[in-house]
């Protein structure tokens, strides 16, 4: 056996070994941003994400009534470009992707395949939640850098401090883009739990939107569980500043932080135990 | 000449054409069957009583309960038309029954006494477990708008099911129809929100089920019919000239 052909069989055999790896956790979480990126809807949901919030700040922006120069200093600005009712539809709405990744690989039957190529179950889950959480909050950014100036120029002459240095402004920011991706890891457990395209998305907005505005609204008395809300947690984070008119419901900042921690890791824990246990 | 006869009946039983009870009977086992459907109606009952017992209004029909019997039946009639779509049963449908209006008629039909029956059993569980300070107070005219809500609900949510034709985004359809507008859209704010709230069926039920609200009766009676007539409108029309 010459030179050549040992060269040639070890070649050989470093490139099956090259095949025939493990998986990385890299090129799961390729794959799972191939699933997303390859779909129209996803491109046409963040279309209407960012458009719909700037569409939200210049509606709240340019409908401001009783700011005077004497109490503009005690109105937080905050409350313009991160309207609740924009951002409780945002966050509803990357609750439904985070479904839909799930669901929809079961109900078009993706996931045996995926199973079969990748058999550690959690892993998968662990890139798919990774991916989902990170391209949520990266809208979520998206609609905050729409959001500010747009607000910031509708409400000029009236109201500052919406520039990028502005008081509180950074910890909205970041509290926003987290509050999307919360929202789809919650999504992401509703749909390993329902795995129905239809069924999952209706228990999305029932949890994250109906619920917690049945027991929230003024008729009802149980705001107590309604404050323990993501979206709740996040106006609790992202608007309070000491003189607002418009304080949010859960005073003590440390709790929410910690409630908003809590909401993804049970998601994901229930994701990738459900996945885990279930037969596909 | 007479063992002709009855060797050959003029027409066999089974071939004759389908008549209208035949079709509904034929939705009736499509909507019925999935476990889903009764378990799902059987849910919202007890949990919009349950939330009803919260209010502290002396309203015997809480309307933000009234909210998850309204996502309930549109997602009922919503798919009794999403699924065909979705699992392909749609082509057998058409094939067996190619009068499309006809088909639709049938499927309207058991989609209104379907979610009739589940809005009428809400309101009789809420009359039974009203509270103290509301008992007793329920008048024919609000059961009657209770009744009709669920219909006009369930009519609705076919319509968003023969527009979207697609499961997640006929869920989420209903859902902001249904569910997301009356909740973002309040009578109380500015004028163009008033009015256009006010065209909801939620606020027209809430007007004539609760008294709430600055509608006239008719005018919230003609919302809800409205409301039910387009729906039916729509799902005919479009089904009758789309390709499957």
């Amino acid at each position: 056996m010459n030179t050549s052909a040992v060269t040639s069989i070890t070649a050989t055999a470093a490139a099956n070994n090259g095949i025939t790896d493990p998986a990385r956790f890299r090129d799961l979480v390729a794959a799972e941003w191939i699933k997303i990126r390859g779909q129209r809807s996803s491109w046409f949901l963040v279309a209407f994400c960012v458009l719909w919030d700037s569409l939200a700040a210049w509606y709240s922006g340019g409908h401001v009534t009783g700011v005077t120069p004497a109490n503009a200093g005690s109105i937080n600005p905050l409350i313009y470009p991160f309207n609740n009712t924009a951002w409780s539809l945002l966050a509803v709405l990357a609750a439904s992707f985070g479904a839909l990744s799930v669901a929809g690989e079961y109900s078009s039957g993706l996931i045996r395949s995926t199973i079969v190529a990748v058999p550690t179950r959690g892993r998968i889950m662990a890139a798919k939640a990774a991916v989902v959480a990170v391209c949520a909050a990266c809208v979520g950014l998206a609609c905050s850098a729409a959001a500010l100036p747009i607000a910031g120029s509708q409400l000029a002459g009236k109201l500052t401090g919406l520039g990028p240095t502005g008081p509180g402004v950074p910890k909205a920011v970041v509290a926003s883009a987290l509050l999307l991706a919360i929202s789809s890891l919650i999504g992401m457990a509703i749909g390993a739990l329902i795995r129905h395209p239809a069924g999952a998305v209706t228990a999305t907005w029932s949890a994250l939107l109906f619920v917690p505005a049945l027991l929230g609204s003024g008729s009802i008395n149980l705001s107590a569980a309604a404050e323990r809300m993501p979206v709740q947690l996040w106006t609790a984070i992202s608007h309070t500043q000491p003189p607002s008119p418009q304080p949010a419901p859960l005073a003590p900042t440390p709790m929410a932080w910690l409630l908003y921690a809590a909401w993804p890791t049970i998601s994901v824990a229930v994701a990738v135990w459900v996945v885990r246990r279930r037969d596909v | 000449m007479s063992a002709e006869t009855a060797v050959l009946p003029a027409r066999p039983a089974f071939a004759r054409r389908a008549r209208v009870t035949d079709l509904v009977a034929a939705e009736w086992l499509k909507l019925w069957s999935p476990w889903y459907t009764a378990a799902a109606s059987a849910a919202v009952v007890v949990l919009s009583v349950v939330i009803a017992q919260h209010d502290p209004k002396p309203v015997v029909f809480d309307a933000p309960a009234w909210l998850l019997m309204m996502l309930a039946a549109g997602l009922l009639g919503a798919q009794t038309v999403v699924t065909e779509h979705a699992t392909g049963l749609v082509r057998s449908t058409l094939t067996a029954v190619p009068d499309r209006r006809r088909l639709v008629a049938a499927k309207a039909a058991v989609v209104v006494g379907v979610t009739a029956a589940l809005a009428l059993v809400l309101a009789s569980a809420d009359i039974v477990n009203s509270r103290p300070t509301t008992a007793g107070s329920a008048t024919p005219g609000q059961i009657a708008a209770c009744g009709a809500l669920g219909p006009v609900c369930g009519l609705a949510g076919m319509a968003v099911a023969t527009l979207a034709r697609h499961l997640a985004t006929t869920a989420a359809g209903v859902c902001v129809v249904l569910g997301a507008l009356p909740l973002f859209l309040q009578p109380k704010q500015n004028r163009w929100e008033h009015d256009v709230s006010n065209a909801l069926p939620y606020y027209s039920w809430s007007r004539l089920a609760s008294g709430s609200g600055t509608m006239t009766v008719p005018v919230a009676w003609g919302t809800l019919a409205a409301w039910a007539v387009a729906s039916f409108l729509i799902t005919v029309i479009i089904l009758d000239r789309r390709d499957v």
